[in-house]
């Protein structure tokens, strides 16, 4: 999983069935320290923590992931926010 | 699977029911010399590893193969902890000693 | 599937139950003709086949886990075959 900043919701009316009643999220990967990685990499991610704009947040997902948190029979869903951080405690190397 | 470093604990009081009780360590990347990539990692722990371990992280879907992570909503463990690496391929440490120069 | 020579051991006593017993290889993916391809990875050997300095094929992703007799083990590469030759 990687640590990303939320920066926009994702507002939409037409959607595959698997998305109704889903929200979406424009986040960003950021470095431990808050830094956003680079210019150019952003991810759209479905969230079901309850986030807001501007947290800090757990994000990932990998085939089937998405399948079994929403009980789904087929659902093309890859990058879920997971958990809402509190703080991260490190020393980098 | 990839080698990596534990350098911290991410703390999240709101998150998904089946990540509770585990606990969330970052990673960062490091080559099979040890050497750190520009690469950070958020795994769950499965071996009671601590900061400073050098560690293996199973990514993907193969990270909810563990007991722990069975019905869990994550992409990557922490499955081991290495004591050492050892290159037995003379090219390759040759190589390792001259990159690390 | 790919190709790959064992040219390490990684060394862990404390490993999740699912791959006790199995042992950890580094693997430098290589072509047909012996040439390296791409960066060293860590490939499980489960039916315990290669030993360091083999030829060997290795499975990645969700299919590492098939080489396990449960089918179930948290790994991203799995040794398959020991090669002999290649023809």
């Amino acid at each position: 999983m990687f640590l990303a900043r939320v920066k926009k919701k994702v507002v939409a009316t037409e959607k595959h069935p698997a998305y109704h009643g889903k929200r979406l999220f424009v986040v960003k990967p950021v470095y431990p320290d808050g830094r956003e990685k680079g210019t150019d990499n952003e991810w759209i991610a479905v969230d079901y923590v309850g986030a807001g704009i501007g947290d800090i947040v757990v994000c990932g997902g990998a085939p089937g992931v998405a399948k079994e948190v929403f009980d789904l029979e087929l659902a093309p869903i890859r990058t879920l926010i997971m958990a809402i951080v509190d703080h991260v405690d490190y020393r980098d190397i | 699977m990839i080698f990596a470093k534990v350098i911290g604990t991410v703390v999240s009081t709101s998150k998904d029911p089946n990540l509770e009780g585990k606990k969330l360590l970052l990673c960062k990347e490091v080559d099979h010399t040890g050497k750190p990539l520009n690469s950070y990692h958020v795994a769950v722990d499965a071996v009671q590893a601590g900061e400073g371990n050098f560690v293996l992280i199973s990514y993907g879907s193969s990270a909810r193969m563990t007991e722990l992570t069975k019905n869990a909503p994550i992409d990557a463990v922490i499955m081991a902890i290495i004591d050492e690496v050892q290159i037995t391929d003379p090219a390759k440490s040759a190589k390792k000693g001259t990159s690390e120069v | 599937m790919k190709l790959g020579k064992v040219i390490g051991v990684v060394w862990a006593t404390k490993k999740v139950p699912q791959i006790h017993g199995c042992r950890l290889y580094v693997v430098q993916p290589i072509l047909e003709n012996g040439q390296d391809s791409g960066q060293p990875l860590v490939v499980a050997d489960p039916k315990n086949i290669a030993a360091p300095g083999d030829r060997i094929v290795f499975v990645t992703n969700t299919d590492a886990a098939q080489a396990f007799d449960t089918g179930f083990a948290p790994v991203n590469a799995s040794v398959v075959e020991l090669v002999d030759d290649i023809a």
